[in-house]
């Protein structure tokens, strides 16, 4: 269902991406690792174009997301739900008011309280349903990104893009973080792209690995594949921290 | 600028139209508070605008009565105004008096003053009449001038001169800018000259100068010179020349003290000297000129009478120090004192020339009568002595010889008489003369004691003269007289001898016999012998031509002259000298010069007016050719506008009005630009910054000087709010400067929350959208804020 091929960006003179190829099939769990800087977050926001980039091709269910009109890439990216690593969620409002918002202006004519119902159970899915009515600076880190997990799935999206979700948490919080996006994977209606660094997390749910390093895929493949004949020097390091613990 | 494009520039347009509304209100109202507050206050003092067009200001005491006359004046003159009592201020009342339709007129305004001058505590008129305009300052005659052209203006209702002011009464209030710009077109079409003499020189006929000068400027720079030269004057001007008059006369009398200074001082003017006194004391001398070694002072404390000894001394504490000088004092009072002592003692002995004079004329008289005596005489002795010839012969009788002798006898008496009278007449002459060169003499030196100008002075040198006169003409009319009397003298003896001879030949022939006729014949015969017969026959020739009738002339003239009026005038000038000490004179005199420090003393003074583009290069020298050396000339503005004194202040407090509204205008812009615009233009920069293009500029401190610039400049001009003397294009410079300052303020001001920017951006929406329902939510308060209320959905 999305398909990115020969994806580059530079900003100013650094080349950050040198041409970025990948597929990823519907209802498919995709895990982007790579050292720090590679360029993880810049593929990823380029899907949907929160990060513009420079030249290639990303085609998303037949579409050319490039060449879309600012109108046709609102509506795209009210399909896919993006979860920050830093939550990005709004302070002034409630966690319902936070999970509601993406969709206020587009399902306007469908009432307040289908929506809200909506969110409940959404809520319930991420294990806070107790907070509903909660200020976000009342929440745990752990918390908060499961409002934003929340957040991203009222759309109902297909395609689900997670930027290092767990990496501003503390590894205890890490952990219910990961219960409720091991959850999602479960789901065969949505493809999910996660960034991140979490090496047996990855292990565990991805269907397909993505190495990265300095703005390139330098290998990809099955968990199985990567982690245990990895051909590139990254996946190399990976499989060593593996056997280290 | 893609947040213009998302939808979100209607909300921009809607923010600026709200925000340009509300400062441009807020603007107005604080502009009518101003208004109305100041505004109230002024018309509480002095009544609504144009309510009233004379205030009459009385003395607190008197209002009452005032009130009384002057509404009574008002009824009979003024018929129909109205009187109302105003405010009390420092002891004084005010009453505003509303003309009448009827008399809002030139001849009223012109004649009002005196209407109103009697009434009792009547301190002064003053003139409300709104709207109005006064030229002031006017120069010279220039008002009337003036006048004809300022009412013939439209918008000029009517206008009267007032002293130096041209009072201009406007149809409407409104027309006051315009009615002003025309009149100050119209001043500045001309300008005046004025030649002003010396204080102390008086011109005859000003106005006749005047016109013989414009002649001369015509000619010289074919120019119309109109003679404006002003010929009556106020009562300030003729209070300050009487100042400098008294000055002038204090002056003339007040003690100068010369002092011949030592070698070995050296003084400044104004150094102060003193002079050892009566009692202890000290005259304080100021010097006032030095001229080399001589140094001029006047008396600064005690008397010229006081002082002692001729010596000037500097001063070393309040001790004599070392000796500056001799003195020589001069006071004129004490001078003219003596004058007048000297000239009543004159009156005296000028009584004496009546006198004498008339002696004199009678006495000239007898002359004539003796000499007409001494011809019968002289003939009759002729006709005897014939007899006596024959007689000798021996042709006589005795007694007829005895009577003839008694008549030679008497006759030569009578001579004898009459030579006496004439000697007594010639030396009454020669005695008279000498008088009158004596009286003469010592007029003389009276009159060298008076002001050369003085009319006493010219009166008497008219008496001398005079006296001058009449001792030639004694000296014509008698200088034969003394000749011919002179050549009598030596015959006296003879005649005497000879009166004596026929007196004894009478006696011897009284006692002679009867018949002894040629005794008697011998005795007559020596008589008629000798010279002095013939000599005395010689003397009848002559003739004795006496004019007494011009003496006589010259006589009553003298008596015209009336010496004792003089003296008596000399006398009152010596009472009437202020009875003043020196010190006095000169504290006076210095009082004078403070008070007129600074005041133009009006001496003569000849205005022209000439078109102002006429440039009047070298008017001295055509000034000095025209009139002489020593003016002074200057050209002029022909007066100074105005405004009335509402005006002036309602013109400040328009200025403090705009001052305000601007001051409005420009916080309020300040306001909007940190706490809504910098909200926006930290979203410009964040949107910019997304973009794949390399920015050249801010285009965040571009939008925020724009919309700075639109923001002031709209509501300046909507308001007319103005920063006084300050173009209106520098509010969009002000305004701009203003969106710059927030543009670098704007982050601290208005941060963005750049995460939830992108979260907004996640969810699909446009930049409309995350501004309405994240951004601005989040922001300062402010109308941004509040306008996007009804959008934002939580
Ligand atoms: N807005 C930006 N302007 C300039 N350089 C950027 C910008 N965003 C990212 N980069 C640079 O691009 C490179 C790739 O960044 P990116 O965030 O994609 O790396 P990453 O793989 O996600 O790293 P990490 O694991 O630390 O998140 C980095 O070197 C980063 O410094
Ligand atoms: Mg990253």
């Amino acid at each position: 269902m999305l398909q990115v091929s020969n994806l580059t960006k530079s900003y100013g003179s650094t080349q950050v991406l040198t041409g970025v190829d990948f597929k990823v099939k519907q209802g498919e769990t995709v895990a982007i690792m790579g050292p720090s800087g590679c360029g993880k977050s810049t593929t990823i926001r380029c899907i949907n174009r929160l990060t513009e980039p420079d030249g290639g091709e990303i085609i998303f269910k037949g579409v050319s997301v490039l060449d879309l009109s600012e109108d046709k890439l609102l509506s795209l990216r009210k399909e896919i739900g993006f979860v920050f690593q830093k939550f990005n969620l709004i302070e002034r409002l409630t966690v319902l008011e936070n999970i509601i918002l993406p969709v206020v202006k587009t399902e306007a004519k469908a009432c307040q309280q289908e929506l809200e119902q909506k969110a409940l159970q959404i809520l319930e899915k991420v294990k806070l349903a107790d907070k509903a009515t909660s200020a976000i600076d009342q929440l745990s880190g752990g918390q908060k990104q499961r409002v934003g997990i929340a957040r991203a799935l009222i759309i109902d999206p297909s395609l689900l893009l997670l930027d290092e979700p767990t990496a501003s948490l503390d590894p205890i919080l890490v952990r219910e973080v990961l219960e409720v996006i091991e959850e999602l994977t479960a789901l065969q209606d949505k493809a999910i792209i996660i960034v991140t660094h979490e090496v047996s997390f990855a292990l565990q749910v991805a269907d397909l690995i993505l190495l990265m390093d300095q703005g390139q895929i330098v290998e990809q493949g099955s968990p199985d594949e990567i982690f245990v004949a990895p051909q590139s020097e990254v996946g190399q390091k990976y499989k060593d921290l593996l056997e280290y613990y | 600028m893609l947040l213009l494009k998302s939808g979100f520039g209607r909300d921009i347009i809607i923010l600026l139209v709200v925000t340009i509304i509300a400062s441009t209100l807020l603007s107005l109202v604080v502009g009518n508070l101003a208004d109305f507050y100041f505004g109230d206050t002024v018309n509480e003092l002095l009544g609504d605008y144009g309510e009233y067009d004379l205030a009459l200001i009385v003395d607190k005491d008197l209002q009452e009565e005032a009130k009384r006359q002057s509404q009574e004046i008002i009824d009979t003159k003024l018929a129909g105004s109205k009187l109302v009592t105003g405010i009390e201020l420092a002891g004084q009342t005010n009453f505003f008096i509303k003309l009448d339709e009827e008399y809002q007129n030139q001849e009223t305004y012109t004649q009002v003053n005196e209407y109103f001058q009697n009434v009792p505590g009547y301190n002064n008129l003053s003139l409300m009449t709104e709207p109005r305009i006064t030229v002031q300052g006017l120069q010279a005659d220039s008002g009337q001038f003036l006048q004809d052209q300022v009412e013939a203006l439209s918008g000029v209702d009517f206008t009267f001169i007032d002293g130096d002011k041209l009072e201009v009464i406007v149809t409407d209030a409104e027309l006051l800018p315009d009615v002003q710009e025309d009149i100050e077109d119209l001043m500045a079409e001309y300008q005046v000259l004025t030649v002003r003499f010396p204080i102390d020189q008086q011109a005859d006929d000003l106005l006749a100068l005047g016109d013989q000068l414009a002649g001369a400027v015509n000619e010289e720079y074919q120019v119309e010179a109109e003679n404006i030269t002003k010929t009556d004057f106020s009562d300030l001007d003729s209070l300050v020349k009487t100042m400098s008059e008294m000055k002038n006369f204090l002056n003339s009398y007040a003690t100068t003290v010369e002092i011949e200074l030592t070698d070995e001082v050296d003084l400044q003017l104004g150094a102060q000297l003193a002079v050892p006194a009566q009692d202890q004391e000290q005259v304080m001398l100021r010097v006032t000129e030095l001229d080399g070694q001589l140094a001029r002072a006047v008396i600064t404390s005690g008397d010229s009478a006081e002082i002692l000894g001729g010596s000037a001394y500097q001063l070393e504490g309040d001790k004599l120090g070392a000796k500056a000088g001799s003195l020589q004092v001069s006071n004129p009072r004490q001078d003219l004192a003596y004058a007048v002592e000297q000239m009543s003692k004159l009156v005296p002995q000028l009584d004496q020339i009546f006198a004498r004079t008339d002696n004199l004329l009678t006495e000239l008289m007898e002359v004539i009568t003796a000499f007409e005596r001494l011809t019968e005489t002289l003939e009759e002795i002729n006709y005897l002595t014939n007899q006596l010839d024959r007689f000798g012969q021996g042709d006589f009788e005795l007694g007829q010889l005895q009577s003839t002798l008694q008549s030679l006898e008497d006759n030569l008496d009578n001579l004898v008489t009459l030579i006496n009278r004439l000697n007594y007449a010639q030396s009454l002459i020669i005695e008279f003369q000498e008088f009158l060169a004596t009286t003469q003499a010592e007029l003389r030196a009276q009159s060298n004691n008076l002001e050369p100008t003085s009319p006493y002075r010219q009166q008497l040198e008219e008496l001398i003269a005079n006296l001058a006169e009449l001792e030639s003409r004694i000296d014509q009319n008698t200088a034969e007289i003394i000749e011919v009397i002179d050549q009598y003298n030596p015959l006296l003896t003879e005649v005497t001898t000879w009166q004596e001879d026929v007196t004894r030949v009478n006696q011897v022939l009284s006692n002679l016999e009867a018949g002894d006729e040629k005794r008697a014949q011998e005795l007559v015969g020596d008589l008629t012998t000798g010279d002095l017969f013939t000599e005395l026959n010689q003397m009848h020739q002559q003739s004795l031509a006496l004019d007494l009738a011009e003496l006589e002339e010259e006589i009553i003239s003298l008596q015209r002259l009336d010496f004792e009026a003089i003296v008596e005038e000399l006398e009152y000038i010596q009472q009437a000298l202020p009875k003043l000490r020196d010190e006095e004179i000169t504290d006076s005199i210095d009082l004078i010069d403070q008070h007129l420090a600074g005041s133009v003393i009006p001496g003569a003074e000849i205005s022209l007016l000439t078109p102002a583009e006429a440039e009047l290069e070298g008017i001295e020298a055509i000034v000095e050719q025209q009139l002489g050396t020593g003016l002074s000339s200057y050209t002029s503005q022909i007066g100074v506008i105005n405004p009335d004194l509402r005006g002036q202040i309602y013109q400040i407090l328009s200025e403090v009005k705009t001052l305000l509204m601007a001051l409005t205008a420009i916080i309020f812009t300040l306001f909007s630009l940190l706490f809504d615009q910098t909200l926006l233009i930290n979203a410009i920069r964040l949107i910019e910054k997304d973009q794949n293009k390399k920015q050249w500029i801010d285009l965040g401190s571009c939008y925020g000087c724009l919309i700075g610039a639109g923001l002031l400049g709209t509501t300046f001009y909507l308001t007319g709010a103005e920063i006084p003397y300050i173009p209106f294009y520098i509010s969009f410079l002000v305004g701009g400067i203003l969106g710059i300052i927030a543009a670098k303020k704007a982050k601290a001001m208005n941060e963005i929350s750049q995460n939830e920017f992108r979260a907004g951006q996640a969810f699909g929406f446009d930049h409309a959208q995350i501004m309405q329902e994240i951004i601005i939510p989040t922001s300062k308060p402010g109308l941004l804020k509040l306008l996007n209320k009804r959008k934002v959905y939580f």
